[in-house]
């Protein structure tokens, strides 16, 4: 019997990234005339916040943003976006103060499509969502009560458990083969 | 740089595409955003204005209602990017429709003029919009609004922001210029311009801004009706009169309805109107030194004729351009026996006192249209300042004599073209009809004396003889003041067209004026109501009420447009051309009543009693206009033919109350104008033998007409007519 050395060495990686990847969250927001905005992001967990947010995508009535999207924060007091790669998240809405675009919200350029959530004590709360390229654009001030965030679904201990059981069926079975 | 200014410019700045958007547009040029490479602009906000309900009109003031005005939002207004910046939301270009609550949002590539079209498919706060309009709003103020190029601008459009586009456009100005000359004329901050009249707090302000809404709507719903209907380019037509095309854009007619007809829109015009004087008992007069340096100082109409004779038929044409038949000063409860059923009068009881009284002829005009109702309905004022009015009287009926009241006589010295006369000592009382029932143009108008505002609007003017002893009268009603004027004057609360009536001294009529010296019982005269003297009095008392307009806040506020108007009732010529102008010939047949429409749309006239006997006139007399302006033509004499229903069809333009493509709006015999009575002969058989067709007709006091070389003028002061064209052809009621 010839121990499956690819399987295991694949289960060892999944299990590795497993605990080195962050959190997937997902997110949406439906505003009072009916256009949703949802998407997914990669980030850690820091008490109300998520931190170190990356690989976001968003969707707007059904179509994705287009290029990677950068993220930003909101400085109420500059009326300025600012803190490049450091967007303010929270699946508390009172707490967000976020920009996700296609291109860099801190520049002097508009994007063609972006996506905002702020709160200030100078511009209120605003969450507001355009696509120049086909048009769709939404706004709310407030915002409605439709905010989500949550962390996509990870696997259990168990059913980690249950696919190294599996894995380590299928080699026995393919050295018995053998 | 104004703060205004600044902030736009910082913005701006910050803000390429919207930088861009503003040069872009102010060239004319629309620039894609593609050229910048990226993204877009977003707006959002209001189309906002105000709801106008007009007062209800009943039997009395107390039964009906007052109008109202309140702040509201436009639901179903198309609002979008107007890329051809042609006013009009075409298809391809980027639109919405406004909300129930007025709000919208905008989004598209391209920076555009944003523009808003209320139409009759809109909601104004609920209620149907009776005539499409087009609101715009400065790409500045735009950009003002925008605080980051990613979030939108919060923009309102409204009446207002309309206006400050058009005075951008008409005068070169900036956007900030603009706003504070708007601003200041409305004594409100420039902020409060930005902002829907439904988001501003209760207060003077959001006074001033909705007032000055539903005027701005009232002119902005003709101006789309201009283009509706496909009206020929002003510029078209100052090239070519006879131009059919090209059709007027938004642009250009939103510019003229503020200038119907060549009569620029004025916030306020006062009449100081005196009596019974010809040109020649006036000009260069050494007993009206006053009046003539201001007829110098000002612009002068110089063939200004009354319509009628005596007074009341001058106070109805002069408010109603018609008499009605009327020639005597009889009470406004007068009528031809038996015809109480069509003429009763309705805003019972009379005043105390008042007898029945048969006439003739009707002196209670019911139904017919009047600057005064037409005002009212359209959201302006009017008033009727009446000097030496004691206060328990009612304004329906003429002051009463008191012996109790008493004031020193006038007394003048030897360096005085009078002389020296006056009686020292001499307490002259207050004599019956100072305050004269007849010269109060609102008093033979059922619908006027019916109206919420005829107690409201008629109001008390001081500088009188007998001021203080009024003033010290007990029992006077609260709040009465003897001198409403100059606390109107001050706090601005004075109508749009406000007719001045000094007392029957003060305004060179003259009445019998006596009193006693001390304890003496011998009654003397006093020293000033009649004769020479009595023109003294007058020229001394219109420079009073000339210097104080002068003096208020309101003159001296140069972006409000302010005019005197220094003028006679009636001169004293009983034969030749008394009167032009719409005037009722003496040909033959003559008028029986005024031409009317009918609702099948036939014209014909209505039958008067005795109507053939008015509109006669009785002469010319001087008629002078001064304007705070400082950019308006000085010293223009002004000879075309003119009269009191010239004077109506001025207002009418000036206050937009009539609309120059449709003759039957302009009211009563205003209406004739030389191209509507050669389209009406049959019904106006009287101008049927006109020798002079552009005398016999009515024309606002433009001074368009160029006068024929050869012409030679009807009448001529003092004997000497004019011939041929004046000097220049300035418009005397022009403001640059």
């Amino acid at each position: 019997m010839k121990f499956p050395l690819p399987a295991a060495l694949s289960a060892a990686a999944l299990l590795f990234a497993m605990n080195a990847q962050a959190t997937v969250y997902s997110f949406s927001y439906t505003f009072a005339d009916a256009s949703e905005v949802h998407g997914t992001l990669n980030g850690d967990a820091a008490g109300d916040y998520v931190n170190n947010i990356s690989d976001v995508r968003v969707f707007f009535n059904g179509t994705e943003f287009t290029g990677t999207m950068f993220q930003s924060s909101y400085d109420d007091a500059a009326q300025q976006f600012v803190n490049l790669g450091q967007a303010t998240l929270s699946a508390d809405a009172t707490l967000n103060n976020f920009a996700f675009a296609e291109i860099d919200p801190t520049g002097s350029l508009t994007p063609d499509n972006y996506f905002y959530f702020i709160n200030g004590a100078i511009t209120g709360q605003q969450v507001f969502a355009v696509n120049y390229n086909t048009g769709n654009v939404a706004f709310d001030s407030p915002a409605q009560s439709t905010w989500s965030l949550t962390a996509a679904e990870v696997p259990e201990p168990a059913s980690i458990a249950l696919t190294l059981g599996g894995l380590g069926l299928l080699g026995v079975s393919r050295r018995r083969r053998t | 740089m104004n703060s205004i200014a600044q902030s736009a410019s910082q913005r701006s700045l910050r803000n390429p595409l919207l930088t861009l958007a503003v040069l872009s547009t102010l060239a004319g040029v629309v620039v894609p955003a593609s050229a910048v490479g990226l993204g877009g602009v977003t707006v959002r906000g209001t189309v906002g204005g105000t709801l106008f309900t007009p007062p209800v009109v009943a039997t009395s003031p107390a039964k009906g209602t007052a109008s109202r005005t309140e702040a509201s939002v436009f639901q179903n207004a198309k609002v979008c990017f107007d890329t051809n910046d042609n006013g009009a939301c075409d298809a391809g270009e980027i639109s919405v429709l406004s909300k129930a609550d007025g709000s919208f949002l905008l989004s598209g590539r391209s920076a555009a003029p944003v523009i808003a079209e209320v139409s009759t498919a809109s909601l104004n706060n609920g209620k149907e919009v009776q005539q499409r309009m087009v609101l715009r709003i400065a790409p500045e103020q735009v950009a003002t609004a925008t605080f980051n190029p990613l979030m939108p601008a919060t923009i309102a459009i409204t009446p207002l922001s309309t206006e400050v586009v058009r005075m951008m456009e008409e005068e070169r100005l900036s956007y900030a210029t603009a706003t504070e000359t708007l601003a200041s004329r409305l004594d409100v901050t420039p902020a409060a311009l930005a902002l829907a009249p439904t988001a501003m707090p209760e207060g003077a302000a959001k006074h001033a801004v909705t007032t000055e809404s539903v005027i701005l709507s009232n002119r902005l719903a003709l101006a789309a009706k201009m283009v509706d209907r496909k009206d020929v380019s002003p510029s078209a037509l100052a090239l070519n009169p006879s131009a059919t095309a090209p059709a007027i854009s938004i642009k250009e007619a939103q510019q003229a309805v503020m200038n119907l007809e060549g009569i620029p829109r004025y916030d306020h015009v006062f009449i100081i109107m005196m009596e019974n004087k010809a040109t020649s008992s006036i000009k260069n007069s050494v007993y009206a030194p006053r009046i003539n340096a201001y007829l110098n100082e000002g612009n002068e109409f110089t063939s200004y004729y009354s319509t009628g004779n005596p007074s009341e038929p001058n106070r109805l044409a002069v408010v109603a351009a018609d008499d009605f038949g009327i020639t005597d000063d009889s009470a406004f409860n007068c009528m031809p026996s038996g015809t109480s059923a069509t003429n009763a009068i309705e805003d019972l009881p009379l005043p105390a006192g008042t007898s029945a009284c048969t006439n003739a002829t009707n002196h209670n005009i019911k139904n017919k249209p009047n600057l005064l109702t037409a005002l009212s309905a359209r959201g302006m004022q009017w008033r009727i300042y009446s000097e030496s009015k004691p206060p328990m009287g009612d304004w329906r009926r003429d002051g009463t004599a008191d012996t109790t009241v008493t004031a020193p006589d006038y007394i003048y010295d030897a360096s005085e073209p009078v002389g020296a006369i006056g009686t020292p000592g001499l307490n002259v009382r207050l004599a019956g009809a100072l305050y004269a029932a007849k010269h109060n143009s609102s008093v033979f108008f059922q619908n006027v004396r019916s109206s919420p505002e005829f107690l409201k609007n008629n109001r008390t003017m001081g500088g009188g003889q007998w001021d203080a002893a009024l003033t010290a009268l007990p029992d006077k009603p609260a709040g009465w003041t003897v001198d409403q004027f100059g606390d109107d004057l001050q706090s601005g609360d004075v109508g749009q067209l406000n007719i001045l009536e000094p007392d029957q001294c003060d305004d060179m009529h003259g009445v019998t004026l006596q009193g006693t010296v001390g304890t003496s019982t011998t009654v003397k005269a006093a020293s000033d109501c009649s004769g020479n003297a009595l023109i003294y009095r007058g020229d001394k008392y219109t420079d009073y009420l000339i210097k104080k307009i002068k003096a208020s806040p309101l003159w001296n506020n140069p972006n409000k447009r302010i005019a005197i108007v220094m003028m006679f009732d009636e001169g004293t010529a009983t034969s030749g051309f008394n009167s032009c102008c719409g005037w009722n010939t003496s040909s033959t047949p003559l008028a029986v009543g005024p031409l009317v429409r009918n609702p099948d749309g036939t014209v014909s006239n209505e039958t008067i009693a005795n109507y053939n006997k008015g509109n006669k006139g009785h002469g010319t007399s001087i008629h002078g206009v001064l304007t705070n302006q400082p950019n308006a033509p000085r010293g223009v004499q002004d000879s075309d033919a003119y009269s009191h229903v010239s004077l109506v069809r001025t207002f009418q333009d000036m206050f937009q109350l009539a609309d120059p493509g449709e003759d039957w709006s302009y009211m009563n015999r205003s209406k004739y104008t030389e191209q509507f009575i050669a389209a009406n002969i049959l019904n106006l058989p009287e101008y049927a033998g006109s020798a002079d067709t552009h005398f016999d007709a009515v024309r606002p006091m433009n001074h368009a007409y160029v006068i024929p070389a050869g012409y030679v003028q009807k009448n001529g002061y003092p004997t000497i007519k004019q011939t041929g064209p004046d000097a220049d052809q300035r418009n005397g009621w022009g403001v640059k």
